[in-house]
Formats: C-alpha cells, sequence, structure tokens
C-alpha cells in the first residue's frame, strides 16, 4: 500500500473518530462514517470478492454481522454499547484491517463511460428520490401539525396542583377552573390566550387547593363556553 | 436463448484456500467466448454446490463484443423505478393530509418500480452485471418506499417492539434489559445492536439508522441470493429472476422491509449460506470461521430463522450423504449452528418457550375452529369488516393459482432431473416443496401469520425451481443439456406474471389500511398510530415514573412501552389473566362491575390505565383490541364495539384519578384506588 494511501485511510478512520468524539454536526458524521465503515470493509473483503457486487455482498454482510458480534463482546464490558465504546472498538478494527490487508493497493477508477451512457438518467433519478424524500418529510410535518389539545395533572402537593396544557395547532382563550367535589372550594384562573402554531406549544399553570378530597379541575373554552378537557385528582 | 455473462465474473471459479479466484477478470463489460478460456479450471471441488457430472463448458457461445447487448431502456428504467419510489411518498403526503390511502395508486406505483426492472432482467439485453444491479435497485426502491411512507418514526406493531429494545439499549448502554411488549425481543437484540452501532458512529437518529441497517440487509439478501442461485446454476439471469420471483412473497414489501428482528435475521441467513458456499472447498480448519461468526449473529437476531438456518443446513448435509458428494465443511457448520442456536435458546428458554407455546397454541386453536366449523374467519375481510375491493381477491387469487400451476411442471421437471442434481439444488427443491402451506395458512388469521412468516424462506426454493423450469432452454444446471423442455417461453408473459404474483402477494400480506398513513382506524397498528396517541405517550414518558405498571389496549399500549417508558401489562411478559383483566376497558360498567374491577386493578397491581374513548367506533381491525383472550361480548350476541361508558368507568371509581385528557384518550392514576387487603 502506497503511504498516500495508508495516510488517507488513517486520516478517515480518525477523522471519523474525532467527529464522533466532539459531537460534529450529523450532516459532515454520517456520510463520513458511512463512507469510513465501506472503506473498511471493502479494503476487508477485497481479497474474497473479485466483482464490485461481490465486494457490496461480503462488505454488507460482514459489516452487519462484525458489529453484532462487537456489540455481543461490549455487552460484557463494564461500560457497555456506548459511544466511547464504539468509538474505541471502530479504531481497534479499522487499524487492525488496515494493517491485515496492507500489502493490498487500491486503484480509484472513474466510471468515465458509464458516466457517459447512464449518467444523466442517475442523476435524474437521484433528483427524483431526493424530492420524494422531500415530499415524505413535508407529509410528516403536516401530520405531526394537526390540532390536538391535551390538559394534564403533572404534579401535586398537600396545597397545590401543576396542570399542563399541551396544544398544537389550537387557537383561543381559555381558563382553568378548580373544584372541590367534596367542600365548598375553588379557583379559576385568569383567562389564558393560547395560540398554539404547528410547533406546539406547553403551558403550566400552579392551582392552589385549599382543601384535601377530590378536586376537578376543567379547562373552559371562553368561546365555546364549555369544558374542553376535565381531570380530576385526589389532594391528600 | 439468453446471452450468457458479459463482465460479471461467474462462479465455476477455483476456491483455493481463503481465497477466491474467479474465472473471469473483473473490469470491462467485455463478453468472453467459451473458447477464449484456457481449459476448464474447476474440477469436482470448484463449484460450491456439488454436481453428479463432472463440468463442461458452457454450451452456448456468448455474443461477441460488437453485438454486445444493449437497450435503450435501461435509463428510462431507472427514472421510472424513482418515480414509483415518488408516486409511494405522494400518497403518503395525501394519507396524512387527507387521510385517505388509494390503494389503487399504491398497487400502480408499486408496478412502477417491480415491472421495468424485471423486464430488463429477463429481457436478454442487458449485460449479467447490470441484471444484477437493476435487481439490487429494485429491491432497494421497494424499501424506499417504506421510509417514504413513514420517513420519521417506526409506526408498526413489530417495529414498536423492537424500538423498545433499541431504546433500552440507549438507556441502560447494556444489552437483555427485559421488554415486557414482547419479552423475546430483548434475548435477540441482533439487530438493535447494529442500529446502536450506526446510530453511535454516524450521529443518524435511531429510525435513519434503522434505516440504513435495513437497506444493507436488503443488499446482503438480494445479492445473497442471487449468488446461491447462480452458484447452482451457473447462470446470472436464474439468479436475477429468483430474486425477482421472491419479491412476490407476501412478506417482501411489507413484513420483511420492518424494523423487526426477522428483517435482519433472514438476509444474514442467506449470506450465511453464501459464505458456507464460497469456502467450501477450502481445506483450511479456521474456514468454518466465518460461517460459525454468522451463526452465532443469526442465532443472536432472530429465533425462528436461527432454528431454521439448522435446518437448512441438516438438510443440505443429508442430501450430501444421499448424493455421496460430501461437502467438506459442511457438517461441522451444521454441528456448529445446533450447538449455538441450541446454547441460544437455552439462555432465553425463559421467554422463547411461552412466546413459541402461545403461538403454538392461538395456531391449534384456529385450526380447531376451522375444523369444527365454528370459525368465523372470512378471506379478504378484516375483523372490523372491512372488504378488499374484488379486483384485489382476483388478483391474490390468481397469484396463488399461477405459482401453483408453474410450481407443479417445475417440480416434474426437478423430479425426472433429479440424478442431475446437486445437494444445494435438492435442498431448494424441499425448501419449495413447502408452498402449499403459504396459501393454505390463510384458513385462520394466525395461522396465516404463520405461514406468511414461513414464505421468507420457501420462496428462496420457489424461486430456484420455477427460475430453472423457465430458463430451461438454459442449462437446467450447468450441466444439463436441452431436451423437448426446451420450449421457449415469452418474456412479456413471464413479467405479466410476476407483476401478478407480486401484486397479490402484497394483497395477501394484509388489507389496504395497513401499507401506509390515513386517517385514524382502531386498533389498526400503523393507522393507530396518530398524533393523539402519540401526544399521549410523550406525556407519559415526561411525567409518569418509568416503569410503573400500565393496562391499555393494543395500540396505546405499545406506545406506552417504547415512548413513555412504562412496564405494559402483557400475558406473556406478566402471566396476567386476559380474560379478567380486559374487562378494566372493555367489561361492562355497573357499579358491582365497576367495584370488581377496581379489585381486579389493585390485584394486579395496576398503577396507570389507559382509556383510549375512540375504541368504541368500530370493532378492531385485526381482531382484538388488547390481546387475545380478551373479553368478549356474551356468547350468542353479535360483537359490538365498547362503549365509552365502558372504556371510562373509572371516572366513577372513588380513588382513581383523570390526570390526562386529550379528548380522545385518559389516563387514570389507579395508585390511590382503596385496595382493601
Amino acid at each position: 500500500m502506497r503511504w498516500l494511501e495508508v495516510a488517507a485511510r488513517l486520516a478517515l478512520i480518525a477523522g471519523l473518530a474525532a467527529a464522533i468524539t466532539l459531537s460534529v454536526t450529523v450532516w459532515v458524521t454520517a456520510p463520513l462514517g458511512l463512507l469510513a465503515i465501506a472503506a473498511v470493509a471493502e479494503l476487508a473483503v477485497r481479497p474474497y470478492a473479485a466483482s464490485p457486487t461481490d465486494r457490496l455482498l461480503l462488505g454488507c454482510g460482514t459489516v452487519g454481522t462484525v458489529l453484532i458480534l462487537a456489540g455481543l463482546a461490549l455487552n460484557l464490558t463494564p461500560w457497555g454499547l456506548t459511544r466511547a465504546t464504539w468509538t474505541g472498538t471502530w479504531l481497534l478494527v479499522s487499524v487492525s484491517v488496515l494493517v491485515w490487508r496492507r500489502d493490498l493497493r487500491s486503484h480509484v477508477v472513474w466510471p468515465g463511460a458509464w458516466m457517459k451512457s447512464s449518467g444523466i438518467w442517475v442523476i435524474s433519478a437521484s433528483l427524483i428520490l431526493v424530492f420524494a424524500v422531500v415530499v415524505a418529510l413535508a407529509g410528516a410535518r403536516r401530520w405531526d401539525q394537526r390540532p390536538a389539545l391535551a390538559f394534564s395533572v403533572v404534579s401535586q402537593t398537600d396545597n397545590a396542583v401543576v396542570v399542563e396544557i399541551d396544544a398544537t395547532s389550537t387557537a383561543g382563550e381559555y381558563e382553568i377552573r378548580a373544584r372541590s367535589d367534596t367542600n365548598r372550594g375553588g379557583y379559576a384562573s385568569a383567562s389564558v390566550d393560547l395560540d398554539a402554531g404547528g410547533g406546539g406549544l406547553r403551558l403550566r399553570e400552579r392551582l392552589p387547593v385549599s382543601t384535601s378530597g377530590a378536586w376537578t379541575i376543567d379547562l373552559w373554552s371562553v368561546a365555546r363556553k364549555a369544558t374542553v378537557r376535565l381531570v380530576k385528582v385526589n389532594v391528600t | 436463448m439468453i446471452p450468457r455473462d458479459s463482465g460479471e465474473p461467474a462462479y465455476e471459479a477455483r476456491l483455493d484456500p481463503g481465497v477466491v479466484q474467479l474465472l473471469h477478470e473483473q473490469g470491462p463489460e467485455v463478453p468472453r467466448r467459451a473458447t477464449d478460456v484456457p481449459s476448464p479450471p474447476w474440477g469436482p471441488v470448484t463449484v460450491p454446490f456439488p454436481v453428479i457430472e463432472p463440468a463442461e463448458a458452457p454450451a452456448e457461445p456468448v455474443a461477441p463484443a460488437e453485438s454486445r447487448p444493449r437497450t435503450s431502456w435501461a435509463g428510462p428504467a431507472i427514472v421510472i423505478v424513482a418515480i414509483g419510489v415518488l408516486g409511494q411518498a405522494w400518497l403518503g403526503y395525501q394519507g396524512r393530509t387527507t387521510g385517505g390511502f388509494s390503494s389503487v395508486l399504491w398497487y400502480v406505483t408499486l408496478g412502477l418500480i417491480f415491472v421495468p426492472p424485471t423486464a430488463l432482467i429477463m429481457s436478454g439485453r442487458i449485460t449479467d452485471r447490470a441484471k444484477i444491479w437493476f435487481a439490487l435497485y429494485m429491491a432497494l426502491a421497494l424499501l424506499a418506499t417504506r421510509f417514504v411512507l413513514y420517513p420519521q418514526q417506526f409506526a408498526y406493531h413489530d417495529e414498536l417492539l423492537n424500538y423498545r429494545v433499541l431504546l433500552s439499549i440507549e438507556q441502560t448502554r447494556h444489552l437483555f434489559t427485559p421488554n415486557s411488549l414482547l419479552p423475546d425481543t430483548a434475548d435477540y437484540p441482533g439487530m438493535e445492536i447494529a442500529t446502536a452501532a450506526v446510530h453511535q458512529l454516524t450521529g443518524l437518529s435511531l429510525h435513519s439508522a434503522g434505516f440504513v441497517v435495513l437497506a444493507a440487509v436488503r443488499v446482503v439478501m438480494t445479492l445473497a441470493l442471487i449468488r446461491i442461485i447462480q452458484m447452482v446454476t451457473g447462470n446470472v439471469t436464474a439468479g436475477c429472476l429468483t430474486a425477482a420471483i421472491y419479491t412476490t412473497n407476501p412478506q417482501y414489501v411489507f413484513f420483511n422491509s420492518q424494523f423487526s428482528y426477522e428483517s435482519v435475521a433472514l438476509p444474514l441467513c442467506f449470506f450465511c449460506v453464501y459464505v458456507i458456499a464460497l469456502s467450501r472447498s477450502t481445506r483450511s480448519p479456521l474456514s468454518v470461521i466465518p460461517g460459525t461468526a454468522i451463526i452465532l449473529a443469526v442465532a443472536a437476531t432472530h429465533h425462528l430463522t436461527s432454528v431454521a438456518l439448522v435446518i437448512v443446513l441438516w438438510v443440505w448435509y443429508l442430501f450430501t450423504r444421499i448424493s455421496k458428494r460430501p461437502v467438506r465443511q459442511l457438517l461441522p457448520l451444521a454441528v456448529v449452528s445446533l450447538v449455538i442456536v441450541a446454547a441460544w435458546t437455552w439462555l432465553a428458554r425463559a421467554v422463547i418457550i411461552p412466546y413459541l407455546s402461545e403461538i403454538t397454541n392461538n395456531s391449534l386453536s384456529n385450526l380447531t375452529t376451522v375444523l369444527r366449523g365454528t370459525s368465523s374467519h372470512k378471506f379478504f375481510t378484516d375483523s372490523a369488516g372491512d372488504r378488499s375491493p374484488a379486483w384485489q381477491e382476483l388478483l391474490s387469487l390468481a397469484s396463488v393459482l399461477l405459482i401453483t400451476l408453474t410450481l407443479i411442471p417445475s417440480v416434474w421437471l426437478a423430479i425426472t432431473k433429479h440424478r442431475l442434481l446437486s445437494a444445494g439444488a435438492m435442498t431448494l427443491f424441499a425448501i419449495a416443496a413447502l408452498y402449499p402451506i403459504v396459501p393454505a395458512g390463510h384458513l385462520t388469521d394466525v395461522t396465516a401469520e404463520v405461514t406468511d412468516r414461513a414464505s421468507g424462506f420457501v420462496f428462496v426454493g420457489l424461486g430456484y425451481i420455477v427460475a430453472a423450469w423457465w430458463l430451461r432452454d438454459d442449462p437446467f444446471h450447468r450441466h444439463a443439456k436441452t431436451s423437448r423442455f426446451t420450449v421457449r417461453r415469452r418474456t412479456w408473459l413471464l413479467v405479466t406474471g410476476l407483476t401478478v404474483c407480486f401484486a397479490g402477494g402484497a394483497v395477501l400480506s394484509g388489507p389496504d389500511w395497513v401499507y401506509g398513513p390515513g386517517s385514524y382506524l382502531v386498533s389498526a397498528d400503523n393507522r393507530s398510530v396518530d398524533q393523539l396517541a402519540l401526544q399521549a405517550a410523550y406525556w407519559e414518558g415526561r411525567n409518569l415514573p418509568p416503569g410503573s405498571r400500565v393496562f391499555a389496549d393494543r395500540v396505546n399500549g405499545v406506545l406506552a412501552g417504547t415512548y413513555g417508558n412504562q412496564h405494559l401489562l402483557t400475558a406473556l411478559g406478566d402471566k396476567i389473566d386476559v380474560g379478567s383483566l380486559s374487562n378494566l376497558l372493555l367489561g361492562p360498567s355497573t357499579k358491582d362491575d365497576d367495584q370488581a374491577d377496581a379489585r381486579l386493578a389493585c390485584l394486579n397491581h395496576v398503577q396507570y390505565l389507559i382509556a383510549d374513548q375512540r375504541l368504541h367506533d368500530s370493532l378492531p381491525h385485526l381482531g382484538i383490541y388488547i390481546d387475545n383472550g380478551e373479553y368478549q361480548n356474551e356468547p350468542g350476541t353479535s360483537p359490538s364495539p365498547p362503549l365509552v361508558s365502558e372504556l371510562t368507568k373509572f371516572d366513577n371509581v372513588a380513588g382513581a384519578q383523570r390526570i390526562f385528557d386529550n379528548g380522545s384518550i385518559r389516563i387514570y392514576d389507579l395508585r390511590s384506588l382503596p385496595c382493601a387487603g
């Protein structure tokens, strides 16, 4: 192996380890990681495969197998399967492969003829596939933004109950009304102007409760003049 | 005649210890004449599967370089497949924004992905190397349809069960954390390990990392299948045709594309066979190491697949004994596989035996009802009464008929030529012979699930023998000669038939609603996982103590276990009596009943109860609201959905607190119930 290739491969291996350790953005780490894993796998299986499809088959299969076995082994260590132990495993395996296959030389060939005949179609298909992912993500985003309004009790003490409004794509004026089911007593919050967009909004309100026993807490819509959500708690 | 290769190395190769020396040079796709080969380098041990007769050079001449097969359709086909994926993305978008999911368009767009590559593969107008790439492109495009339909999170029941295991690894940093949703998944964490590794090494989200793993194993599955068949037949086209036939199995598009442990184990199983076949002529005892490693990975990933792998290896070994052609590494690997799988199963016996027992009991129970004529199972109709359109019924029936009709002459040809078959080929025939159980299993819901899983294996053998039969004008195996069976077949007929089988297989895998997003449906897995159900689950994760004992319906329970980090009470995980405990949600609501339900909750230490009022909307699409054995209406009455008052009966039980309400889902805190005694 030429020193230039050794240097490039070492840079790839160390670069990935550094990117993981430094928690670099996924837009860098992901392509770097996939490229580095592919490069090491290809080098490892190259003598057993004479065509690109065989290298792909053996590479993918070997990576899957090695990851599973490495994970089983890491589970036996006190640290388990963490980012640090996976990074250490990556360094160990990739450098071992590099040493093991030090006699191999790589020839990177740009598939010029293939690109000339099929490049335009492949590029077109790639663009369509990217667009498909964009459409899919847009649909998922729209779905996440559908209206939802939850009202809940998140904590309670002897003299207070904390309730939460979790809303998405919901707007309106609301009041929180608490009343004791067993004694005379109650509480009404100031009106809450809720304006939750597609990203969602979470509000918490602390309600003083004066007596023990069962309490009913309503989320009251001022516009509809009705209770839209209701929770019940036992104050001890 | 389908031209033989042009560039893709054949497997008539001599396998030196540890190194595969392929006959053909890699490089430009220049077809070689058979006479260009100086001398046949293969001997009795040169082909991975043993054959009876001495090897011969390929009989038919290969087209010279100047007439190298070419087609102008390859480029457009690449784009059409991509358009098919885009169509699926658009369907997902429509499903989410309008609630409707067009099944017609779903099948049409799937057809765009399936038909062009299959037609090209069988056209004989592209090189062998291109055939393989097209087969792979189609396989990956079909997987991509699952991604574009659910691009951000896993939504199917089995996916969520396995996702829980993945989350546990991330949280505890160790394996084998008990998973109450489906206990055995925790003991078979291979897929989750690989996903966690990809997640940590690339920074991708868990969902994206899962899809990277699924894509990698899809590559393995497709290429291993092609290569295995190529090893048996010496014909790349037969391998690619087998891969195309394999996509028609009812599990391929849907179930085997899910983030589920079998989706990874099955390709690794194929990979194991491929690696064993590849290294079988190696004399070094160390050559069993790769095969052993893969067997261990399969054993750590999925129980039934690992058992199937053991069976395949032993059947293969038995056929080598029958054919008196021993394969050097096969017996040690068969023994090793038996030891590894037996040991792993023993370690997981506490969870795997109850799981398999339940499947067996449910299957037997369903079969008993069929035999007694008391089964309520209706073909092409889900439990809520939604019936598949007539054209889909026709498609699926046509697919079963076509496969069966093709199987008959294929098996006949195999029987007449059995003396020429290698042990590997005989193993594939034996696997294919199991095909009738796949459609027969659809007599009941439970057995359909079991036998459809078997199709992942059966269609390997089926694909091989159908491909071998179809391409019988090429060598049936490397040494076969043409005969009266060598009638030329029409490619368009094959592609049409395969398309019918492909669409029919998709119909068999489930009702329309299962394929993509759309409006809410009761107990319908992906269609029940909507923003309200997720809102409740995320709330549980933020506000309830982790690992609290929760009881809920099937979908909200799985979400509570996965995203809410709660301990869902299940029959398998907690030995609860579903029949009685399901009364908490489904049983009638009277004052006495409510008190009885409160006692029941106390007895089972139920801390939180999740009640989804939408269960009242219809009967469950998957047959159950909660789990097998749940409360049913009185015998003799027609099944009806639970009343809202029954679902929300704990509003009136003293001590129960309603702590969450989002309009559809209510969560009750039952920790303060007065549990006398």
